[in-house]
């Protein structure tokens, strides 16, 4: 996974992070939320719709109302991001490994 | 909430002694070779490691880095280390790991990689970003203690 740009934009506000924090407790309703906040609830869905578009939380509909959630799906995009890499590596690895032997055998 | 996910488990066969094996995951200027471009490693146990991966090799829009600490050396046997992503505030802190390595002939090594930790708790308490990339949040001591507690259960 590409670092893009619209998530450390999402991350580059004390509120937003508060509100990630806040999440990781429970999935909560904005109105729970601003009550931690001094600012207005618009305030809280402004930075709640910012959060989403970089896919860090997930919205579900309840009736009228919108619950949040931490989305988990980034952490499993993360856990394919290692999986790519360490595939790539260890492949990187046996190639070195193998030839650095190959090349000691032929110096014999 | 923090539910643990499955560990990335690799395994892969080298034809190569089991010191040889070792030595490329431990020496700085053999990981060099295959992995980051710049390394720092303490090899002993508490020890810190420190890669740098250049972006004119990753071909990403900037260099990474990861720090850690070794938890486990036992030389051609296991080596594992703590992993953070410096400059991904939003990857998980302290995902670990660990490399098991088995002698299967005297040139043949099977090599066991385990990536584990990954949580969907993603500690983004500790996380501050500057113009300049990222960095720990001082301030929020009390968050930092949280997080460790909840690392150790």
């Amino acid at each position: 996974m590409i670092m893009t740009g619209s998530v450390w934009k999402a991350l580059a506000e004390d509120n937003r992070r508060q509100i990630l924090l806040l999440l990781r407790e429970r999935d909560m309703f904005p109105s729970e939320l601003a009550k931690h906040f001094d600012t207005t609830l618009a305030a809280v869905s402004t930075n709640l719709r910012i959060l989403k578009d970089a896919d860090l939380i997930k919205e579900t509909r309840e009736g009228q109302k919108k619950r949040y959630s931490i989305n988990p799906k980034k952490t499993l995009e993360i856990k394919e991001f290692f999986d790519k890499m360490w595939g790539n590596n260890l492949e990187g690895l046996k190639k070195f490994v193998e030839s650095k032997e190959a090349k000691k055998k032929n110096e014999r | 909430m923090s539910d643990e996910y499955d560990p990335i488990k690799k395994e892969i066969v080298i034809s190569a002694s089991v010191d040889k094996v070792y030595s490329a995951l431990i020496t700085p200027e053999l990981l060099t070779q295959w992995f980051p471009n710049i390394v720092t490693i303490e090899p002993k146990i508490g020890g810190k490691i420190f890669f740098r991966f250049l972006k004119e090799y990753t071909k990403q829009d900037k260099d990474h880095e990861i720090m850690g600490t070794i938890i486990t050396l036992i030389p051609n046997r296991e080596l594992s280390y703590t992993w953070n992503f410096m400059t991904r505030p939003e990857y998980n802190k302290n995902t670990i790991v660990t490399w098991k390595l088995e002698q299967l002939t005297t040139d043949k090594t099977k090599l066991t990689l385990i990536h584990s930790g990954f949580t969907n708790a993603v500690d983004y308490n500790m996380m501050i970003i500057t113009k300049d990339g990222v960095g720990i949040l001082k301030d929020l001591k009390i968050l930092w203690i949280k997080t460790q507690t909840q690392t150790k259960l």
